[in-house]
């Protein structure tokens, strides 16, 4: 029903569209229709090319030549992490593509470029403290004049780095001059995001990615604006991390020497991250989805990989933690104490998803203990959880848990645990209205990995999996949906997930990008304008197809999100109002 | 019935129990005994248990005047078997492992295949139903010219031969083709030991007899909506040879753009281009590989036409109409691509799409096209954007589609040629005024069964010049089916590419028509991510994701007889184009292509007398699914290996633990949901 009337809305919006602009024309009757290699190029040019859409800006008519030793000036300009940034943009921002599949460029203007060459912008920090968290402002303010320097103003280097990001993004290549341009100067951009915690996880237990593959995946993140990387590490399936404690965990639960992350490796990842303004936040997958941690030390694992597994766990291998076992507490307590090191961020995931009761319920060692300490299983689960939660908060760390937690198991969990929703949209209202502050990975729309059918053989070849969430959809869910202001108001912002049973290297960027860039503009730019005005997908996929050449550019493999003809035609390729034609 | 899956299921969990033990016992990541599986499986195969090292001077032994591309083939392979650094991940079944008798590696080496090809010259041309059959033998003193159906006796026998010093390798195939085949299979037998970096090939004594079930075994790729490089398309080729695909079927052009770079007309048949001859000639449909298995020149039957041609500035449709000037193919690449793709025993069938999905023709010609419209009234015209059709009346058309027809076609050295006729639009020629004119003029009436004869002119016009050019016409089934065009029905040499339904397979064998099957239900590797209009929010696909045990589940004989059967040539993996260009291409098409690739090869079962799965007859368990599984978890990372960009079909896990992974075997369909 409520995807039935959202489709009515569209119909309606677009009918009101078409009415005022019957020649698809709607944002172009100023703008000259340029014809190149004999395919007409309107050009649509309501927003400017920046994603995701800043909060406020404004721009003129003039077009200004980008010097390509433009320098950075002033004393931010020489922080460190700064200074390593504008190395990075020197580069992204001169990117050339010569046979552009967007072949005009957003200039308003006629493209006359103005007498003057921007060659250096101003860098003004308030802060040097480079400490980032989730309550790190990331601000900034931009201005680029007619004539003279550019400035760049921001509370931290973190705001900084987002105006650098969007500075490269004003930049064009104009290829029939070679040479680039700002087009639309002076601009005046203010801007900040909507919300603070803006991620992706990635599962890097169901496939192993690469050192190289995650700083990939981490600039990706950067350049869409933003800022967690929630790393999945381990699960049932493999044990990725080796412990200087328990290295026997990834000598026998990694899948192979190769498959692992060691301490150093960690390091380099978060200081990577953090140069790039994103926060790593590990999960610590534990007491469900454990079975790895079975082979290197037996006897913390329950029912490790029992056959057949159906019952024992939702997917396999079957295996959970023994909640019961004295070292199963010591091991997990030891991993926490070498992962609050490892991760300085403040937020710390605990899990807690998709227990099976019936995988403690057939392990003696389970059952025999909760005879002798005559408690039940749920009490037994529920002192193990709170018992690792408290121990993380001794690191002085934000606890973040999956919504299983409080609304499946009504544990009784601190009211500064921060959950994380993800069985359908739905849960978001459950949460905040138990008062609870949430981080919305709503599976109906943002699981960027489903759709793929099950991973599974089975002989049921007609069984599909959950959907498919293309961008579109992606773009349209409103996570506020039903909430009062205060229950909006204990939202801190969300995840996109790239589960990892159907994703490794070889696919992961094109399952990603631009589906998660959609989500990024959501958490970054909001649903409405400073104004009040709605950000609508029909103004975001006229943005959305030149920043997916731009990533293509930028060398990430974002797949296309239609054919060439529309990605240079894009009115031309609306759903027309009545769709039945 | 419910025993039966009972039994299964205990079995599997039993198999299950004594290989946990192990793993847990033994974790060791590198097992010794990897799985080394053939995919596509082999019609026939018998293996025992020795395993023998490739010896590093091993040398496929070939007869002194070998086809070139034999021999350029068998040291392709040799560099593959050894340069390669794949390892598979999928380690052997228990049972397999310990019955291995691996006391004789390094004393027991494979020096040579000796390869004998009947036709080693080449003279037989690659073309639909040439033999691809092959028959391999690793074994002591065994001729493989046994019967070509081995049975459970034969087998027995070559498992217990004892081994000596004289055991050989022998490849044996009628054509240079099925050789290639074979030298492929053989190329997915050696494995790389991880400890020690030498090749070896375990479960000898082996024979494998081994032919197609299917003579057209397809991929499509259409480089119209998207423009894919020649990287891509060379990279999918050597995917498809990966896989026994015998068959790229190149949708060149459609409406969104013209990527085919040619030549101006100029009056009286001389080409614009000086080399343009030579080109033609080279590829000219009427040579015919000679006996020295060069391509040999022959004059054009319509040669003498040509000088009657107008002048057309045939070069205009793709510097108006390809996305830019280096969003394009000429005609050399064209030509160099054919050829590797014929080296690997692949041919290549052109489709420029008329009359609808015309609009990239409009830029050079506006005036042979009609109804070019923007949005929102493209709908009005076609499924979708950008709309645009060829005139049917307009004599310019014709010329224009003979111009075209005489430099593309000859590149192109196949019998067939796909003349495309899908989805046109007579609301478009209806409001099309010169159409509606001629209608009038000749009391044509302007209902569907008056467009139909206005399709069925061009068709028999179009399908006129392919024949003359000497292609037989393969076209989409509206023709026939949705129209009922009398040149269809009254030329039943023309094949019809069923592609809305696989019911359809039924109406047009029972017409007479030979079939290509590969329909949206399970073919298209396209289907699935959601709509790509613009600003269509809740729009999905038109048609659903095909995972890759659907792909597998498909019969394209399903409620044929026997009869009927024989008229089915074959399918293709079709991957259309609107979400696809060369960042997505490989994960889009492997291994998903993999499992259509099996099912023409060899079948999706073991249990049926035609090797395909007969869903409303036998139970599910039947579909080969389960024991494929394995080896096309290995068959991935080995395309990977080969830089095809495979995605995944399971946790890394599932690949290292056979069978742990499997949906449970009850006689229940398995939940909606999971994580």
């Amino acid at each position: 029903m409520l995807s039935l009337s959202l489709c009515l809305a569209t119909v309606v919006a677009l009918t009101t569209v078409t009415a005022q602009a019957p020649s698809a024309l709607a944002y172009s009757s100023s703008l000259p229709i340029q014809e190149i290699q004999g395919i007409p190029a309107v050009n649509p040019v309501k927003q400017p090319w920046i994603w995701p859409l800043p909060q406020n800006w404004e721009r003129g008519s003039n077009t200004v030549k980008v010097s390509k030793s433009i320098r950075f000036e002033g004393k931010g300009a020489r922080q460190p992490i700064v200074s390593k940034a504008i190395k990075r943009y020197q580069d992204l921002m001169f990117k050339k593509e010569d046979y552009p599949m967007i072949p005009y460029n957003w200039s308003t203007t006629d493209n006359k470029p103005s007498r003057s060459t921007l060659s250096t912008v101003v860098i003004d920090i308030k802060s040097n403290d480079d400490h980032l968290d989730l309550d790190t402002d990331e601000s900034y303010t931009l201005t680029v004049p007619i004539s003279g320097k550019a400035v760049l103003q921001a509370e931290t280097i973190y705001g900084a780095l987002h105006g650098l990001e969007t500075l490269s993004q004003l930049v064009q290549y104009y290829p029939e001059r070679k040479s680039y341009y700002v087009p639309n100067a002076p601009w005046k951009i203010s801007d900040f995001p909507k919300y603070k915690h803006r991620g992706i996880l990635l599962d890097t237990a169901r496939h192993y990615y690469p050192i190289e593959v995650i700083e990939k995946f981490i600039d990706t993140l950067s350049w869409n604006k933003l800022n967690v990387f929630h790393w999945h590490m381990i699960d049932s399936t493999s044990f990725p991390y080796v412990s200087k404690k328990y290295p026997e965990l990834a000598t026998h639960g990694a899948y192979t020497s190769r498959h692992v992350y060691t301490a150093k490796d960690i390091k380099h990842i978060v200081q990577f991250a953090k140069e790039r303004g994103v926060r790593v936040i590990p999960e610590m997958e534990a007491p469900g989805h454990s079975t790895s941690w079975g082979y290197g030390i037996p006897e913390i694992a329950s029912c490790p990989n029992a056959q057949p597994y159906f019952g024992y766990t939702v997917q396999p291998p079957a295996g959970q933690l023994n909640i019961a076992h004295p070292k199963t507490k010591e091991v997990v307590h030891g991993l926490i104490d070498e992962w609050a090191e490892l991760f300085p961020d403040s937020f710390f995931h605990a899990a807690g998803d998709e227990v099976v009761m019936k995988c403690w319920e057939n392990d003696t060692y389970i059952t025999n203990h909760l005879q002798n300490t005559n408690q039940t299983l749920m009490q037994l689960f529920e002192n193990f959880v709170l018992d690792m939660e408290d121990h993380v908060r001794q690191k002085k760390k934000t606890v973040m848990v999956w919504q299983e937690m409080l609304l499946e198991y009504h544990f009784n969990l601190p009211k500064d645990t921060v959950i994380q929703v993800w069985v359908g949209s739905e849960g978001v209202k459950e949460v905040t209205s138990k008062g609870y502050k949430t981080i919305v990975s709503a599976q109906d729309y943002w699981y960027l990995d489903l759709g793929f059918g099950r991973p599974r053989s089975n002989p049921y070849p007609e069984v599909q999996g959950a959907g498919f969430n293309h961008w579109n959809r992606v773009y349209s869910y409103d996570m506020r949906a039903n909430l009062t202001k205060t229950e909006a108001d204990l939202i801190l912002g969300a995840e996109a997930t790239m589960w990892g049973e159907l994703a490794d290297p070889n696919n992961v960027e094109d399952r990603l990008w631009p589906r998660a860039a959609a989500f990024s503009e959501r958490l970054w730019s909001g649903y409405e304008n400073p104004k009040g005005e709605e950000l609508v997908s029909a103004d975001a996929i006229l943005r959305l197809l030149p920043w997916r050449e731009q990533l293509v550019l930028r060398g990430v493999r974002a797949g296309p999100l239609n054919q060439g003809f529309c990605t240079r035609n894009p009115l031309d390729c609306f759903q027309p109002p009545n769709p039945a034609a | 019935m419910l025993h039966v899956f009972y039994s299964i299921s205990a079995a599997v969990a039993l198999v299950s129990n004594v290989f946990l033990l192990s793993l847990l016992v033994n974790p060791d990541p590198h097992p010794v005994g990897v799985q080394a599986a053939i995919w596509p499986k082999p019609a026939y195969a018998c293996q025992g248990h020795r395993t023998v090292q490739v010896s590093s001077q091993f040398q496929f032994n070939l007869p002194q005047d070998a086809h070139p591309r034999l021999v350029e083939g068998a040291a392709r392979y040799r560099n593959r078997i050894f340069n390669s650094d794949f390892v598979s991940p999928v380690p052997m079944s228990v049972e397999d492992a310990e019955a291995e008798d691996r006391s004789q590696v390094g004393t027991l080496e494979l020096k040579s295949l000796a390869i004998d090809v009947e036709d080693r010259t080449g003279i037989i041309a690659l073309g639909l139903g040439i033999d691809e059959s092959y028959r391999l033998a690793i074994a002591y003193d065994e001729d493989p010219d046994a019967e070509f159906e081995l049975d459970a006796a034969a087998c027995k026998k070559i498992a217990k031969e004892p081994f000596g010093q004289g055991f050989k390798g022998i490849l044996k195939a009628k054509t240079i083709y099925g050789a290639l085949h074979g030298l492929e299979t053989f190329s997915h037998l050696v494995t790389n030991n991880p400890h020690d970096g030498t090749r070896e090939i375990a479960q000898t004594p082996l024979l494998v007899h081994d032919r197609p079930l299917f003579p057209h075994r397809g991929v499509l790729l259409d480089t119209s909506r998207n423009f894919l490089s020649m990287v891509s398309l060379y990279r999918t080729i050597d995917a498809m040879a990966m896989n026994k695909f015998n068959v790229f079927h190149w949708h060149i052009v459609d409406s969104p753009s013209f990527p085919i770079v040619l030549d101006d007309q100029v009056a009286g048949g001389e080409e614009a281009d000086e080399d343009e001859n030579e080109d033609s000639g080279r590829g000219d449909t009427e040579s015919n590989e000679g006996e020295t298995g060069e391509y040999v020149y022959k004059e054009r039957k319509h040669k003498t036409q040509t000088s009657s041609r107008p002048n057309l500035p045939l070069s205009q449709l793709a510097a108006k109409g390809a996305f830019s000037d280096k969003m394009v193919y000429s005609k050399k690449e064209i030509i160099d691509f054919v050829d590797y793709a014929m080296n690997r025993g692949i041919r290549v069938i052109p489709e420029v799409d008329m009359p609808g999905h015309a609009w990239s023709w409009s830029k050079a010609f506006p005036e042979i096209t009609t109804c070019l419209d923007g949005f929102p009234s493209y709908s009005r015209f076609s499924a979708e954007p950008p709309s645009g059709q060829l005139n049917p009346v307009h004599p310019k058309t014709y010329q224009v589609i003979q111009g075209v027809y005489d430099q593309v076609l000859p590149l192109f050295k196949d019998k067939f040629a796909h003349g495309g006729a899908d989805e046109v639009n007579f609301n478009c020629w209806n409001t099309t005024a010169s159409v509606t004119e001629l209608m009038e003029r000749k009391n044509i009436p302007r209902s569907k069964e008056g467009f139909d004869r206005i399709l069925d002119e061009f068709t028999e016009r179009q399908h006129g010049m392919l024949r003359q050019a000497g292609k037989r016409p393969i076209v989409w089934e509206e023709p026939l089916l949705a129209h009922d065009l009398k040149t269809i029905k009254k030329n039943k040499d023309t094949v019809v590419q069923v592609w809305t339904s696989a019911e359809n397979i039924k109406k047009t064998v029972r017409q007479g028509h030979d079939v290509i099957t590969g329909s949206a239900d399970y073919w298209y590797m396209d289907c699935g991510f959601g709509d790509w209009l613009g600003n269509w929010t809740m729009g999905k696909s038109w048609c659903a994701y095909s995972d890759w045990q659907k792909a597998y589940s498909f019969n394209p004989l399903q409620g044929l007889n026997a009869k009927e059967s024989k008229k089915v040539l074959g399918g293709e993996a079709l991957l259309w184009g609107e979400q696809v260009d060369n960042t997505n291409l490989d994960t889009k098409l492997w291994p998903r292509a993999s499992a259509v690739a099996e099912v023409l090869w060899s079948g999706n079962s073991d249990d049926s007398s035609t090797g395909l799965w007969d869903g409303r007859k036998q139970h599910k368990n039947t579909l080969r699914t389960i024991e494929a599984l394995n080896r096309i978890n290995e068959h991935r990372f080995r395309m990977e290996a080969e830089n095809i960009l495979a995605e995944p079909l399971q946790p890394l896990w599932c690949v290292k633990n056979p069978g742990h992974c499997n949906w449970p075997i009850l006689d229940t369909k398995p939940e909606d949901t999971e994580s």
